[in-house]
């Protein structure tokens, strides 16, 4: 160690101070990598509703890892954050549709911190002390069509005594009116994570000690989900084929003028989904955040990732498994444009997002693997809670659809840690959060 | 368990594990070509990972450090190890720790120097030891790796507005905010902001920067509502300070920042003794130079002039072996009237170094005390120039704007 570094730590022992760099208010000291699970999206699924096969149900997830028993900084929207799912229904990349979700924090008590006051039994129960109010608003090519609301988010599943008789006292489902006179239908709040798959597929851990291969790593956990579900005339143009993606902004602000801030200010895309896994497979490490900012119309940037992927190569240096031949105008279809005879739409423009055929109604037995197992209601057209993405798309990688034998090719997680719902938004409802004790201030009877 | 490596199983495990180590391969494609253990984690606050709180930190660095132990090579362990350490430098403001780091990201740069991940770190510690100038080479060079991450402008800016070049600094804290509005851009355009005394604007974007900070992360959360209340106290609203200071508090109860802005409050209204309370307990966990000089001055204002002094002795003391910050010790000298030729020289170097207004007015300051009004004069116009509506710099200013004027009519 150096002589000054030396007297440095003798000065330190001695003294026995340890020093604050500068005084209170020196932002240097501000987080510089910061997390924004609020506005992350976990999933977006699109699938033609099947007990009401007239309507497609679009739902986007949100706050990965979202712990039941969050508190006491619970899990939300964000206030200023801008959600949206969009719809394309011409082919050309650009959404045709969107429906934005505006959400704002409300406090009854503003002298507590509490989330709830008392048992809570009802979406406008007092004892909801802090909860958030939301609108729906549909935009046609620019223009707003309509607004409905605001509406309340269904509260958090927060235990026993604070939630008591949960799913049992309201759903947290509104009806609306669309401007062409249909009703569709809207939820949000917490949920179950739908997501089933073995995360060290993607993570390498380690040690890498597979023994444990087949767990679902997301088991147990909750997330912040907004369903819609509408009449399938409403979203389709000539072509019965639509395409999905969700994307969440939030507003930028300037460095010189204070702006008004609202999310109709200069808005920045932070997150973006549609195609499950393309972040996490195609998309490499530094890329990544381009991605986040960007649009179906730009992808034709990231076309060689799909065209040229690196994990069909890398299978084949370890494994023998032959890589089919590039370019892979198969994967071009899953994830770009869509499978022809299938949801490809007609005059294509290469775009991620998801691809719904929306004339291909319900299957009465829905298989998880989807068009792979001759369900074509099932991914990759669309995406159902039930479809096994992680098998499907590491099959399709590998060139199954090309006719390679890699049907054995999974996670060893094939359905989700609890069963969905029946009925919309479909979902599972989320886990208890045990009632932890910061969230109540009166112990449950009996204790 | 056993039963997943029985043999019509493995061949999917197998290729389990190959996918994962290709796509793991494939993600670290920029850098690492190691077969060594590499752990791999979300950082500590984000979503997967344990929260901020004082026993999770903990624990996460006991962790990385019992990783480390077994395998000195494991890189994903280092830095996390790092991160980990300078939030916690944050809490406790002891330097040993942004050292630790410096020395974990030391041995992963040289067994991997293309690194983004070991680079992006390096820029962090360099700004914490205050070495702006080595941070800005590593930032640009991480900046022009990888275009689109908005952590190296937020590096960039950092070093910049320390250093007091402020138009490279907000055009960096733009152009994060463009690429990604994030609680980490919209700190800094906060303080931008300050710099330039729109403290209604700072107020916004922090209260921004709060609604977008992750609920998994309470120490951020305490940090950035502890900013909020700072920034209320400015404004001459007590009531609303003392609440940001309270949403810290819950958020992470006795993080500094909220503890002595909670003190500043108090005092201020007239609870001196109270806000003297607090401060000592402070002390107990986190003695700072900062913490002895505030001790010092509530104690001189209740007349215990014995008591305070001891604490201007241990301030004193204390930013003598700050090396990187001297600045902090030439102001508390020329605030406290102590050793004045000492705190012009020591302020004379620091400004040779750097020309942030922090700076300039320690040097305004010192050169008042020493009676040099005309040198006093043009430091505290350059620590006015951003338009910064900092008390002590006004007060400064008041001060050595008036006694020209004095001179002037004579």
């Amino acid at each position: 160690m150096s002589r000054k570094l030396y007297f440095l730590a003798l000065v330190v022992m001695l003294i026995g101070y340890q020093m604050l760099p500068g005084r209170a208010s020196s932002h240097r000291e501000a987080p510089l990598i910061s997390s924004d699970p609020l506005a992350d999206h976990t999933d977006v699924y699109a699938f033609v509703s099947p007990d009401a096969p007239d309507t497609v149900t679009m739902i986007a997830s949100f706050v990965p890892f979202e712990d039941p028993a969050g508190g006491p900084n619970f899990y939300r929207f964000g206030d200023n954050v801008l959600y949206e799912i969009k719809i394309d229904n011409n082919g050309d990349g650009t959404e045709d549709i969107t429906y934005q979700f505006r959400f704002t924090s409300q406090t009854v008590n503003p002298n507590t911190f509490l989330y709830a006051t008392g048992p809570i039994k009802s979406l406008d129960d007092a004892n909801r002390n802090l909860y958030q109010t939301y609108t729906v608003t549909r935009v046609e090519s620019g223009r707003t069509v309509f607004t409905a609301g605001p509406m309340r988010t269904m509260y958090d599943n927060v235990g026993p005594a604070s939630t008591p008789g949960y799913g049992g006292n309201g759903s947290g489902i509104y009806e609306f009116r669309q401007a062409d006179g249909t009703v569709g239908r809207v939820f949000a709040g917490q949920t179950d994570d739908a997501f089933f798959l073995d995360l060290r597929v993607f993570d390498f851990l380690y040690g890498g000690n597979l023994s444990e291969a087949g767990t679902d790593s997301l088991a147990g956990f909750n997330v912040h989900s907004i369903a819609i579900q509408v009449p399938r005339a409403s979203l389709r143009a000539a072509s019965p084929i639509i395409g999905v993606w969700s994307t969440s902004s939030r507003p930028a602000t300037t460095t010189r003028a204070a702006g008004t801030e609202t999310t109709t200010g200069n808005l920045v895309q932070v997150s973006r989904l549609g195609m499950p896994l393309v972040n996490e497979v195609v998309i490499p490490l530094g890329q990544k955040d381009r991605w986040n900012g960007s649009t179906p119309t730009q992808d034709g940037q990231f076309l060689s990732y799909v065209t040229d992927p690196e994990v069909p190569k890398l299978l084949q240096a370890v494994y023998g498994l032959t890589a089919p031949a590039t370019p892979r105008n198969d994967l071009v279809q899953v994830f770009l444009t869509g499978v022809p005879n299938l949801n490809q739409p007609p005059g294509v423009r290469p775009a991620e997002m998801i691809r719904l055929n929306t004339d291909i109604g319900p299957t009465a037995s829905p298989s998880r693997l989807g068009v792979l197992a001759n369900d074509i209601q099932g991914f990759p057209n669309g995406r159902r809670l039930g479809d096994d993405v992680v098998d499907i798309t590491l099959q399709a990688a590998a060139g199954i659809l090309t006719g390679a034998r890699v049907s054995f090719l999974g996670d060893g997680v094939d359905r989700n840690d609890v069963p969905l719902r029946t009925t919309f938004p479909y979902i599972a409802q989320p886990h208890s959060g045990g009632n932890p004790w910061k969230l109540n201030p009166r112990p449950p009877a009996g204790n | 368990m056993r039963r997943f490596l029985q043999p019509q199983n493995l061949i999917p495990v197998a290729i389990i594990a190959a996918v994962a180590a290709m796509v793991a391969y494939a993600n670290v494609r920029d850098g690492r070509r190691s077969r060594r253990p590499y752990t791999a984690a979300p950082p500590i606050g984000a979503p997967g990972a344990p929260r901020t709180s004082r026993e999770d930190l903990d624990r996460r660095v006991a962790e990385m450090d019992a990783r480390l132990a077994k395998h000195p090579e494991d890189a994903g362990a280092a830095l996390l190890l790092s991160d980990a350490l300078l939030r916690q430098t944050r809490i406790t403001g002891n330097p040993g720790l942004a050292l630790r780091a410096e020395q974990l990201l030391t041995r992963v740069l040289r067994d991997d120097p293309g690194s983004y991940d070991g680079n992006r770190m390096l820029g962090a510690i360099y700004l914490s030891q205050h070495r702006f100038r080595d941070a800005i080479r590593v930032a640009e060079k991480n900046r022009d790796a990888r275009p689109y991450d908005p952590v190296n402008y937020g590096v960039i800016g950092d070093a910049h507005v320390e250093l007091g070049h402020y138009d490279e600094a907000f055009a960096a804290f733009d152009r994060m905010m463009q690429l990604r509005p994030s609680a980490a851009s919209y700190a800094r355009v906060a303080y931008a902001r300050e710099l330039q005394g729109d403290l209604a604007g700072a107020v916004e974007a922090m209260k921004l920067a709060a609604g977008a900070t992750s609920p998994t992360d309470p120490e951020a959360l305490a940090w950035t509502h502890s900013q909020i209340g700072d920034l209320y106290f400015q404004l001459g609203r007590h009531h609303e300070a003392k609440t940001e200071y309270a949403a810290a508090s819950q958020a992470f109860p006795g993080h500094p920042f909220a503890v002595i802005g909670y003190a500043k409050v108090i005092a201020a209204d007239g609870d001196v003794a109270g806000a003297l309370e607090l401060l000592r307990r402070l002390a107990e966990n986190s003695p700072t130079p900062d913490l002895a000089a505030r001790t010092g001055d509530l104690l001189r204002q209740l007349g215990r002039r014995d008591e305070a002094d001891r604490q201007y002795a241990l301030a004193e003391a204390g930013w003598r072996g700050d090396a990187p910050e001297p600045k902090n010790l030439a102001r508390f000298l020329a605030e406290h009237d102590r050793k004045i030729p000492e705190a012009v020289a020591i302020a004379e170097a620091a400004a040779a170094d750097r020309r942030d207004i922090f700076t300039e007015d320690a040097l305004a300051w010192s050169y008042f005390k020493a009676g040099r009004l005309v040198d006093a004069k043009t430091a505290i116009a350059e620590a006015l120039r951003t338009g910064s509506r900092d008390a002590t710099i006004r007060s400064h200013a008041a001060a050595i704007n008036g006694a020209s004027t004095a001179l002037a009519s004579r």
